[in-house]
């Protein structure tokens, strides 16, 4: 039944014919449909083609073409292997902390009440939507030298955790840290969350009854059943900190560079193709790997589709093994021991402690956000805070300089094509994931190649289309940097219109072919209007997604005519004049505007669903 | 279009997914104004068999026709049918309304006039307040809206796909005679889908019993109840009584036979002749046609008995209910009038049918008898 509609014909119009006859048209038919069924997938191939895997593979010809020196001159000694070893190094403790505090967070979400639930979604879920190299931008303020956190600076020089005590809290590592924790804790608090929301509330307190006191339960139970929230989390998290740029290229030390900051040297500044390729393929290795080995925990993939829940349930029981069961203390002294500093720590008042962590943590969160506003309005004529007065000055300066409007009708005309784009190719691979009527293997094959490119750092995809486009000469073409742009969002409107074609009753569109209408007609009458809040929360998505990027449009746009990131991006390499505050502002406008707007279709989303129940 | 041409004719219809073979040969005709019922568990291909004639699954061998016209390969939307489904699969983004006036659009109709027929329809299946989008609707309404949607054009016939799980005890018995009711007034031809016997039976002209992609028996209600022609049948419309038994030596009245109980030793029951000979099968007596006689009384006139040991005794109101245990340990059930005198637990009693009550049936699924 699942199949009847992609099965059923257009017209047929001999009603009797024989046996023999029938079988050819059905052939025929089946042949023709398969076609239909490819042509879904050719967009999206051509796309992947030009601006993914041409780019990757003519990047790997340096690879190959260049000696063994070469590489060992790159990536096997000084600054390059440093460099490395303390990307991978970063990236580590940038997840252990992601890990600590997001449990934290994802705890306190789970445990809160509707309220404070929907205040700390919205603390993890705007910064999520808002731009980094905007929430960068606010870093410098909060830790610039008359930032409002500069009074710290004694302690933590006497803490051992900045070099100097008279410099702010900027260009250092631990700079860099608490900018990457904050850019990288959403991205793992929301797939945590998104497991531990869908495990019973029961289980915990079953546990309980069992003899497992509150820790006990916690560890026996949350924590092994959350694994693969936390797993896909530490993955993502992971990944895109070794690919990371604009944090540590804004609030590091020059002296410590990341890999993908070496990589914009060579590629930007030295125009040394050979250099960036080595180092982007080095890069997109050390990513294979990673996610390869998070992948023995959990098939990321699984995470973004619906359905995935579920598994994730099944694998988590398997291997937290009879959790609920709390043996018995045998007298071991380390059992012993263990128990009663459980015990001990059972006694704490852990709702209050988390729920006060979590809005600790909430503020950390939204302080970028915030920072930028009382800034924005300073009257002073260089950047201080708290600013002595306040005026619409920089408003003024900003509005009018026309390289600010100019730059911002670049970056909607990209955005705008990008998005089109995506929807023109991502639309076709969604109902085919969701509808073809081929294998699961197929459907996953096509899934992971449509997500593939959020997967791949974009510091690389920008290496690779770099040295592509230039060898094909669309380097300041609008429309190669939006058909680059378009490749992030797709991912987006693939996995949002997937997950809501799982959900869509199929009896409604056979219900209309009953009632007389043709495929087409039933196309449009009824699957295209109730896929819209999801089509349209993907075309969101992929608008952002263009709008915020900056390094791929860094490389790819006309140098006359700059986008808003690039702008902005150039500006605060300069200096960090309060007008950038105005433009932040603009940024974070747009995501509260793209925010309400997810939240009305997710609404439609739900009724739409409670109806077709 | 003559008298005898059929509504619908299905002949040799063959499903199959994979290498399962899900419909099974299916072959049977339904007449004009006829309400025909597709009874049998869920799994065993009423769906498939619905969908295949909706023109939503396309059979691997065997033609439909409707009103004499071969649809086989029609796509759906030309074949002149209603469909009511299990969930309604009404279009949540559209009012009531505009979900009825869906299918007279479709086929051409004005926007005034297919909303005012729409109305109309609405009216006969008694909704009101027809603005609201079927997210705001009861259970009820909703199964009346998608009743109004598929009635609306007029279609030739009309399939229901148990249309009336989803509703609660009280609102399905209610719908059940509604939906009677509405077949009588306007005089249409329905092909209903359920594997609740009791839906089938109060409200079709003819059951067809279906078990695994194979029809067992299609008579009308009362002859699929009383007279099954297999065990399967008669298991699944209400309770019936077993025993294994296979045909025994020795002359027997016309029209009846001679049976051995396999593990009853040292007597022959008789029973109806069933219409094909075989050796062995079941002997099937329904609770209803059994009498409890003391133990050393003697057999009635035209009645066969066993001997038996009362095992409990339930007063339900309208009956009581007696459990009864065979010599063999067989369970089986009388069900006697209320004012019947109770037997005492643990005592010996003989339990007695008439000779025309008692079935003769084979345990393998016997060829449809039309
Ligand atoms: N699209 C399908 N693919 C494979 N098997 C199917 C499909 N649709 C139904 N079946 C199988 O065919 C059998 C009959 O299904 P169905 O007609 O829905 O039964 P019913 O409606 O009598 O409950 C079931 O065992 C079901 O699992
Ligand atoms: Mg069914």
């Amino acid at each position: 039944m699942e199949q009847a509609l992609q099965k059923t014909p257009a017209p047929r119009d001999a009603p009797s014919l024989d046996p023999q006859a029938t079988v050819a048209i059905d052939l025929r038919f089946r042949r023709g449909r398969s076609r239909i069924w490819l042509l879904a997938v050719v967009p999206g191939t051509i796309l992947l083609l030009l601006v993914i895997v041409a780019p990757m593979i003519y990047m790997a010809r340096y690879g190959v073409v260049v000696g063994i020196d070469r590489w060992w001159m790159v990536l096997g000694q000084p600054p390059g292997s440093t460099i490395l070893v303390r990307t991978v190094l970063v990236a580590v403790q940038v997840t252990l902390v992601c890990g600590l505090l997001g449990y934290l967070y994802a705890a306190a979400l789970v445990a809160a009440g509707p309220r404070l639930r929907m205040l700390l979604f919205a603390l993890v879920f705007v910064p999520f939507l808002t731009s980094v190299l905007v929430r960068t931008y606010a870093w410098m303020i909060l830790l610039g030298k008359s930032g409002p956190l500069s009074a710290l600076q004694n302690g933590l020089f006497d803490l051992g955790l900045i070099p100097t005590a008279d410099g702010g809290l900027l260009y250092n590592r631990f700079a860099v840290l608490v900018g990457m924790v904050n850019m990288m804790l959403p991205l793992f608090v929301l797939p945590l969350y998104s497991v531990m929301s869908k495990l019973s509330p029961q289980l915990a307190p079953a546990a309980r009854t069992m003899g497992a006191n509150r820790v006990g339960a916690f560890f026996r139970i949350t924590l092994p059943l959350s694994a693969p929230g936390a797993a896909a989390g530490a993955t993502v998290v992971f990944t895109l900190s070794l690919g990371f740029l604009i944090t540590p290229q804004l609030l590091g030390g020059t002296d410590d560079l990341m890999i993908a900051q070496y990589m914009l040297i060579r590629l930007h500044t030295f125009a040394d193709l050979t250099s960036a390729s080595l180092l982007a393929i080095g890069l997109i290795l050390l990513v294979a790997v990673i996610v390869a080995l998070f992948r023995v925990f959990y098939p990321i993939e699984n995470l973004v589709v619906a359905g995935a829940g579920q598994q994730a349930r099944r694998r988590g029981i398997r291997r937290s093994g009879a959790a609920g069961t709390s043996r018995p203390d045998r007298g071991r002294w380390w059992r012993i021991l263990v128990r009663s500093l459980s015990d001990a720590l059972a006694v704490l008042p852990w709702g209050v402690i988390t729920k006060v962590l979590a809005l600790v943590l909430g503020v950390f969160l939204a302080a970028p956000l915030l920072i930028t506003i009382p800034v924005s309005f300073t009257n002073d004529g260089f950047l201080s805070f708290p600013p002595s007065s306040y005026s619409f000055r920089w408003y003024a300066e900003v509005l009018g300089d026309p390289g600010w409007i100019t730059s911002l009708g670049e970056s909607l005309k990209v955005a705008a094509l990008a998005t089109v784009l995506s929807l023109v190719v991502g639309l076709p691979i969604a109902f085919f994931i969701a509808r073809a009527p081929v294998s699961q293997r197929v459907r996953s094959i096509v899934l992971v190649l449509s997500i593939l490119p959020v997967l791949i750092p974009v510091i690389v995809l920008a290496t690779g289309t770099y040295v592509w486009f230039l060898q094909i000469g669309a380097v300041g073409n609008v429309f190669a940097l939006a058909a680059a742009h378009s490749t992030l969002g797709i991912p987006f409107m693939v996995v949002v219109v997937v997950s809501a074609l799982r959900d869509f009753d199929r009896r409604t569109e056979m219900a209309a072919r009953t009632l007389g209408a043709s495929a087409p007609r039933t196309f449009l009458a009824i699957t295209l209007p109730l896929l819209r809040p999801a089509i349209l929360t993907g075309v969101l998505f992929a608008f952002l997604q263009s709008f915020d990027e900056l390094f791929i449009a860094l490389v790819l746009a006309s140098p006359t005519a700059p986008t808003l990131p690039i702008k902005m991006w150039l500006a605060t390499t300069e200096n960090i004049s309060p007008a950038l505050a105005v433009v932040s502002n603009v940024f974070i406008l747009f995501t509260l505007v793209v925010l309400g707007l997810l939240m009305v279709f997710s609404r439609t989303r739900k009724n739409l669903k409670k109806a077709s129940r | 279009m003559t008298e005898t041409v059929n509504q619908l004719e299905v002949s040799a219809l063959v499903k199959r997914f994979g290498d399962r073979t899900v419909v099974d040969d299916l072959a049977f005709a339904i007449g004009k104004g006829e309400f025909f019922t597709l009874l049998g568990p869920s799994g065993c291909g009423k769906s498939t068999t619905l969908m295949m004639i909706a023109g939503l699954e396309s059979p691997d061998a065997g033609t439909i026709r409707l009103r004499g016209d071969d649809v086989t390969r029609l796509p759906p939307e030309r074949r002149r049918i209603g469909v009511v489904f299990q969930n309604y699969a009404l279009f949540p983004h559209m009012s009531i309304v505009d979900n009825v006036a869906f299918g007279l659009r479709m086929h051409g109709q004005g926007k005034r006039a297919a909303r005012a027929a729409a109305e109309e329809m609405l009216d006969v299946v008694e909704l009101t307040d027809l603005h609201r989008l079927p997210a705001q609707l009861s259970g009820g309404q909703m199964q009346r809206v998608a009743l109004a949607r598929a009635l609306v054009t007029d279609p030739d016939l009309l399939l229901m796909d148990e249309p009336l799980s989803a509703l609660d005890r009280r609102l399905r018995q209610t719908m059940q005679f509604e939906l009677r009711r509405l077949q009588a007034k306007l005089g249409t031809t329905v092909l209903y889908v359920t594997h609740d016997q009791e839906e089938a039976l109060v409200l079709s002209d003819r059951i067809a019993v279906m078990n695994g992609g194979r029809f067992e028996q299609v008579a009308p209600p009362a002859e699929v109840y009383t007279q099954p022609v297999s065990a399967f049948v008669a298991g699944f419309l209400g309770e019936s009584n077993q025993l294994r038994v296979r045909l025994a030596e020795g002359e027997a009245p016309d029209g009846v036979v001679r049976l051995a109980p396999e593990s009853v030793g040292g007597r022959t029951l008789l029973a109806r002749r069933p219409v094909e000979a075989f050796d062995e099968g079941l002997l099937v007596v329904r609770p209803e046609c059994m009498r409890i006689a003391s133990g050393d009384a003697a057999r009635a006139a035209g009645a066969e008995g066993l001997p038996a040991t009362v095992d409990d005794v339930t007063f339900l109101g309208d009956h009581l209910r007696v459990g009864l245990l065979l010599e063999d340990g067989t369970a089986w059930t009388a069900q006697l009038p209320p004012g019947a005198a109770a037997p005492t637990v643990g005592s010996s009693v003989r339990v007695e049918w008439d000779v025309q009550d008692a079935a003769y049936l084979a345990t393998a699924p016997q060829q449809a008898r039309r």
